[in-house]
């Protein structure tokens, strides 16, 4: 880390670090409606999952994904890859939301 | 809105801290290799992605906490249940987001934002494991880990209508956590612990099982020697059919909690009561306002033993202001001495002694209260953790258990007229009189399970107890409205 850098600056690149580990296919291309402030259901609707992804992330708990995962009828890649790209959309989902969030209470401002 | 925060740094708020996509593919690559070469799994967590509050230490990454001189320290070690999760065969992808400083019931810091709760961006997603809360709630996760040391597990969970335990110092390892701490300061403290967030009342067992029987005492001086099989059930085989015995406790006689808080504690208390479930639950109406009362202060007490003072040479490193949140709650304070801390151990021994006599006087299995004395507030509204710092005072195993939602019924109603009992007390109410009540409405409503300490086996048991009466209470309510 470069002596004296501002902690403005170590924020923008760790949040660049972290954004780049975003593969460009998970991201979101429409953002929620601005009024919408219940996004539980934006990772199931975007299209960015498949139907297995989303029963993947969907029908079980824990203990039912390991039971699948131990009998081999789901393989790790397939429930890792589809845990990830959920992650990925739910870390976007409040991002984009909040920049949403401020813009009509700015508006009032200015 | 939260005010006074820069709408230029907020624009990547979010619930992610590290992420490890690359990695996590190609660990679950190896696991289906080795699973397709011995037809067998790696361990009892083959598979399974894991995710971990941003305090853990992982190889490679760093455990930033949210402080700008803590980045691009990437660590070196493991912090021990990591090293746990990953023998089980578990899959590590990301760790979430907390609060600058650990020690607030919202999640912001300057470095990665802020996050919200995705059921209604207008409330929080509680604190310090909010990301966790946010990112199991979104199922970008089916099994988090967090930590708590005055709620930080429990708030989260109840925020997010989700599942999740603080177990007692000394069950699931601690060693290796960056928390923002000099090495040894904990011991003299209040001790944290980690604990899972999930979605299930068995996932949550699923960890401790899975931790009690990793053998941790070789691995961390603090987690005491007993496998998940030797820990303490709810009831012996032949006694499961035995009533579970639940003390109800309804306020901490500090903050009243606030009219939908006191009527769904009662309602709790009904639906106990009148279950036809087996086992039966006998459910003992608890007053402990007496020593309920005197935890608060203690544990702020504790909480202030350094003064904040390693905390804010972090932030002064690079001139780092403090959250909003914190703006006007947190300054440095002289360290506490040596007669002041042993002041307070006495006093702690004190009440945990005193508090022993309510379990044995009735016999409890467990005690029922609310998780806090208001519903999920708006961002940055949560002002006290009294009633879930008061189990960690007292190192008992404690749970949140979602119950249902906020619906318009539970809107109506005013606070008690009178003084306010304390300073919480007057802030609380107004968290029911300068509000739109509305915005509560489909927040979770959760109850805290406290058990003894280190008796999470039992915890576990009295909590599917109660989950099933709960659900059944709901098909009940279902079939009546269809009808």
């Amino acid at each position: 880390m470069p002596e004296n850098e501002s902690w403005k600056d170590i924020a923008r690149r760790k949040q660049e670090q972290r954004d780049a580990a975003i593969p460009a296919s998970w991201r979101l291309q429409s953002k929620p409606g601005a009024n919408r402030v219940k996004v539980l259901a934006v990772p199931r609707e975007c299209g960015i999952l498949t139907k297995e992804e989303i029963a993947i992330t969907e029908d079980y708990d824990a203990c039912g994904l390991l039971d699948e995962l131990a009998s081999g009828r789901l393989k790790s890649i397939d429930v890792t890859t589809a845990i990830c790209k959920r992650a990925a959309i739910a870390h976007q989902l409040v991002s984009l939301t909040l920049s949403f969030y401020i813009t009509p209470l700015l508006s009032l401002v200015l | 809105m939260p005010c006074g925060e820069n709408p230029d740094l907020l624009s990547k708020s979010n619930c992610l801290t590290e992420i490890f996509f690359d990695s996590a593919l190609e660990r679950a690559r190896e696991l289906d290799a080795h699973f397709q070469k011995t037809g067998k799994p790696k361990g009892p967590l083959h598979g399974l992605p894991v995710s971990l509050k941003d305090s853990f230490r992982v190889i490679g990454h760093d455990a930033s906490i949210g402080i700008a001189s803590l980045c691009f320290k990437p660590c070196k070690v493991n912090s021990t249940l990591v090293d746990m999760l990953l023998d089980a065969g578990a899959v590590l992808y990301c760790k979430t987001n907390v609060p600058q400083t650990l020690m607030a019931l919202d999640s912001h810091n300057n470095i990665f934002g802020r996050t919200l709760n995705p059921a209604n961006l207008r409330l929080t997603a509680g604190g310090s494991s909010g990301g966790e809360g946010a990112l199991v709630a979104l199922r970008g996760s089916i099994l988090g880990v967090g930590t708590d040391v005055g709620g930080s597990i429990r708030i989260p969970a109840m925020c997010n209508g989700l599942y999740g335990i603080k177990p007692s110092h000394g069950r699931v390892p601690y060693a290796g956590q960056e928390n923002g701490t000099i090495a040894g300061a904990e011991v003299l403290g209040i001790r944290a612990s980690a604990g899972p967030i999930a979605h299930s009342v068995r996932d949550c067992e699923l960890l401790m099982r899975v931790v009690g029987d990793g053998r941790a005492w070789n691995w961390d001086p603090e987690v005491v020697p007993q496998s998940w099989k030797l820990q303490a059930p709810l009831h012996a085989q032949q006694d499961s059919q035995k009533p579970v015995v639940v003390g109800v406790v309804r306020t901490e006689g500090v903050t009243t909690p606030l009219p939908p808080i006191a009527r769904f504690m009662d309602e709790v208390a009904n639906t106990l009561r009148k279950t036809s479930s087996t086992p039966r639950v006998e459910v003992v109406d608890l007053d402990l306002t007496d020593l309920l009362s005197k935890c608060q202060s203690l544990a702020n007490a504790f909480f202030s033993i350094d003064g904040a003072n390693h905390m804010f040479d972090l932030l002064e490193a690079t001139s780092e202001p403090l959250s909003p949140w914190l703006r006007t709650r947190l300054r440095r304070r002289p360290r506490a001495d040596l007669s002041r801390v042993t002041e307070l151990q006495a006093r702690r021994t004190e009440l945990q002694t005193a508090f022993l006599d309510v379990w044995r006087r009735h016999n409890l299995d467990a005690i029922v209260c609310p998780v806090a004395p208001h519903p999920v507030p708006e961002v940055d509204r949560w002002n006290t953790a009294s009633y879930t710092s008061a189990f960690v005072l007292l190192d008992y195993a404690a749970a949140t258990l979602p119950v249902r939602t906020v619906r318009p019924g539970d809107l109506k109603g005013e606070v008690e007229e009178g003084k306010p009992l304390s300073s919480w007390d007057k802030y609380n109410r107004e968290l029911w009189t300068k509000v739109d009540r509305s915005v509560y409405l489909n927040s979770p409503l959760c109850v805290q399970v406290v058990g003894q300490k280190l008796m999470e086996k039992k915890l576990l048991g009295v909590m599917g107890v109660l989950d099933k009466v709960f659900r059944d209470s709901r098909d009940v309510g279902r079939e009546q409205a269809k009808l």
